[in-house]
């Protein structure tokens, strides 16, 4: 088998093990065993991943809308995983090179962390300034 | 004789000849090898930064995890950067620089702002009662946006 198959399959397996452990973990009391946001009882401020696994729970029901509104970017990052991935495996088949660009970077990295950290401050202080 | 003499003489000399080339090889392989266990070796700094740096900005909620791998990230952050895997580096070092940077202001918010006075009033479950019935007149007093409130707070 050729290399590029063989890394294909392996990366779409560790999706796979992912995405069935986070079922497993939602649907089972395990999901009890997440730790609290202490920033949250503390402070009633909200942190960089502060509905981040109502997020997840509503994307697997198929609540997109409210996906989004619990966690904007964590919704995005699961959707551009999802498409790069779909993109990966057609340039892997078949053997062209279309919309590389997606591919992970580290800069791309840097870029996400920045949108989380503005996110984060701006939603902090929607919560408590009455739009 | 003299003939036979000179032939075993240039055998002798190609045997050596060989025997110099084979030992150049080796020692070039070696060379190689040893490049490439040291490029793997000084990645690892690089990789163990951008995965600390993730791990830090996911589970920035509990900072028993977060603070300590935001500072792993940026000291390995800091060595890989001298070595291989210079990018990789550079991003766990700026996740786990911003984490640090992102905590502070929030605890600096909180504590300043005096939000501590609103969770310690919502953590008293009667009182939460009180505040989601009589939610019009707390809004207007405090400048609480309550649907946005109500949408993240409530399951």
């Amino acid at each position: 088998m050729k290399k590029e198959y063989k890394k294909m399959i392996i990366i779409q397996l560790v999706f796979l093990i992912i995405g069935i452990l986070t079922v497993i973990i939602i649907n089972t009391n395990l999901i009890n065993f997440i730790p609290k946001c202490w920033i949250n009882e503390k402070f009633g401020l909200l942190c960089t991943s502060c509905g981040g696994t109502r997020c997840v729970i509503n994307f697997l029901q198929g609540n997109f809308i409210k996906a989004f509104k619990y966690h904007s970017v964590f919704f995005l990052i699961i959707i551009y995983i999802l498409i790069t991935d779909i993109v990966y495996i057609i340039n892997t088949l078949t053997n062209k090179n279309i919309a590389k660009w997606l591919y992970p970077k580290p800069y791309y990295l840097i870029i996400w962390t920045v949108i989380l950290a503005i996110y984060t401050i701006a939603r902090n202080i929607l919560i408590f300034v009455k739009i | 004789m003299e003939n036979e003499e000179n032939k075993n003489e240039e055998i002798k000399e190609e045997s050596t000849q060989k025997k110099e080339v084979k030992e150049a090889e080796i020692v070039t392989e070696n060379k190689q090898d040893k490049k490439e266990t040291t490029n793997t070796e000084t990645k690892g700094y690089s990789i163990a930064s951008m995965v600390l740096g993730i791990i830090s900005l996911i589970l920035c909620c509990v900072w028993y995890i977060s603070v300590p791998a935001s500072i792993a990230a940026i000291i390995l952050g800091v060595i890989g950067r001298k070595k291989a895997g210079k990018g990789m580096a550079t991003a766990g070092l700026v996740m786990g620089i911003i984490t640090l940077v992102l905590l502070v202001i929030l605890v600096i918010i909180g504590v300043i702002f005096g939000v501590t006075a609103v969770t310690s009033y919502l953590q008293n479950p009667e009182a939460w009662e009180e505040f989601i019935n009589e939610a019009e007149n707390i809004s207007e007093n405090n400048n609480i946006n309550l649907d946005l409130y109500n949408a993240i707070y409530r399951r």
